[in-house]
């Protein structure tokens, strides 16, 4: 970042409307400041190793666009909207889509410790793996919804602009999605016995 | 909250996602183009010089933290199969032009059949003086052919650009410019300044490092145009834009 420390911090739409009047460093701020989770949405979504590419097409889409964001929601979860839409383009242009993966880091911390502690480290080990694979059998809109509430931590208000859904769908959509995982981790454990 | 939306939220931490990457400079590359809207898909190779010479442009103006992000993107300039060290350099070497690696004449028919690419003429300077062919394969596909004028003061080096990598580098210090040849890019460099062609290997050669004069290159048809001579912008548009 190339802010001076005697610089103000600014917030973002104060930038915006900097960015909106054409200076691109304002433009450039908010580029760095939502990098991270604009990535990360991307990836979460199934981007995996075209994420980058994603991104910066999403940050070139939105300062086109720039003049249709009206305020109304958070400048990051009108980012976000462009980031899911760049990816679903992605998965069009390549017909599939990456599914979510554990760090690899989950399967090493057991080792260190005994006992119990060992034993209930691998379940939850195991549970987290059932978990990823439920969630990749569910359906692309389950799954989005899912991405948005539980994993980038969005509230209702920014899930309804990062999907463009009504609040209402966001809301239905979400508790349907949760039963169908539900659904999918017993019909598992039933399997394994 | 129940225990799955609880677990759903614990799970977050455990997904694997990748450092994010630094787009920074490569979005406001992208942004400072100064053409915009669609593109038709042969322009799209063309803007993405554009951009390495606006990044370029940028590595000048720009602070030295930012500098240093723009400069790992682009530090060289490529364009139609020509490297262009586009920051000044050391001092140019002095010297009479050396020759091409296996570089010979040949008549005009002949050098047709050594290259893989159509021989064109400027209709605004005729016939060449002398046709030269250089680097062949061992098949003796030549890589590069040059046409002699005025008593070899003037000369085109044609070359077919879509191979990688470059067969030229030149210093083009801050003395390179954009100009249009035939509505497409192209480089003006206007004055005197290094060169050296790239070898099959990859390897610059020195040995063919020399001084050129001012040189304009182009791209048409996939083939790569050096002309180099002691002339004016405009004429070098204007001979370029009379290739047959």
């Amino acid at each position: 970042m190339s802010s001076s420390p005697s610089e103000v911090v600014l917030d973002d739409a104060e930038l915006v409307t900097r960015a909106r009047a054409g200076d691109l460093e304002a433009y450039e701020l908010l580029v760095a400041r939502h990098t991270a989770s604009a990535y990360r949405t991307a990836v979460l979504l199934g981007a995996g190793p075209d994420a980058e590419d994603v991104i910066q097409e999403a940050f070139v889409k939105g300062h086109r666009s720039l003049s249709r964001y009206r305020g109304e929601s958070s400048f990051r979860s009108w980012l976000l909207a462009i980031v899911a839409n760049e990816t679903r383009n992605l998965h069009r242009s390549r017909g599939r889509r990456d599914g979510l993966v554990l760090r690899a880091a989950a399967a090493h911390p057991v080792s260190e410790t005994t006992g119990d502690v060992a034993v209930e480290a691998i379940l939850a080990g195991e549970r987290r793996a059932a978990l990823v694979q439920a969630l990749r059998r569910l359906p692309v809109r389950d799954r989005e919804v899912i991405v948005c509430r539980f994993f980038l931590d969005l509230s209702e208000d920014e899930t309804v602009t990062m999907l463009g859904w009504p609040r209402g769908t966001v809301k239905s959509r979400t508790a349907r999605a949760l039963v169908k995982l539900r659904g999918l981790l017993d019909r598992e454990e039933v399997r394994r016995g | 909250m129940d225990d799955l939306e609880r677990e759903l939220r614990d799970l977050a931490d455990w997904l694997q996602t990748p450092d994010p990457p630094e787009v920074t400079a490569r979005v406001r590359a992208r942004l400072t183009a100064p053409v915009r809207g669609r593109w038709r898909a042969g322009r799209r190779r063309r803007w993405r010089y554009l951009v390495a010479v606006l990044v370029a442009v940028l590595v000048a103006v720009l602070p030295p933290g930012r500098a240093a992000i723009a400069d790992a993107v682009a530090g060289l300039l490529r364009f139609a199969g020509v490297t262009i060290v586009t920051s000044p350099g050391p001092a140019p070497p002095t010297g009479n032009p050396s020759p091409l690696p296996a570089q010979r004449p040949a008549a005009l028919v002949e050098a047709q059949r050594k290259v893989n690419f159509p021989i064109r003429l400027p209709a605004k300077l005729g016939p060449p003086e002398q046709v030269l062919v250089a680097d062949p394969d061992p098949a003796g596909t030549c890589r590069v052919a040059t046409l002699l004028y005025r008593g070899g003061a003037l000369r085109i080096d044609a070359f077919d650009g879509r191979l990688d990598p470059a067969f030229f580098k030149q210093a083009g210090g801050p003395g390179a410019e954009w100009v249009e040849v035939d509505g497409d890019f192209a480089i003006w460099i206007g004055g005197p300044h290094e060169v050296a062609y790239v070898d099959r290997t990859g390897t610059v050669r020195v040995e063919t490092a020399r001084l050129a004069a001012s040189t304009l290159i182009w791209q048409e048809a996939g083939v790569s145009y050096r002309l180099e001579g002691d002339l004016t912008m405009p004429e070098a548009i204007e001979i370029a834009n009379s290739l047959d």
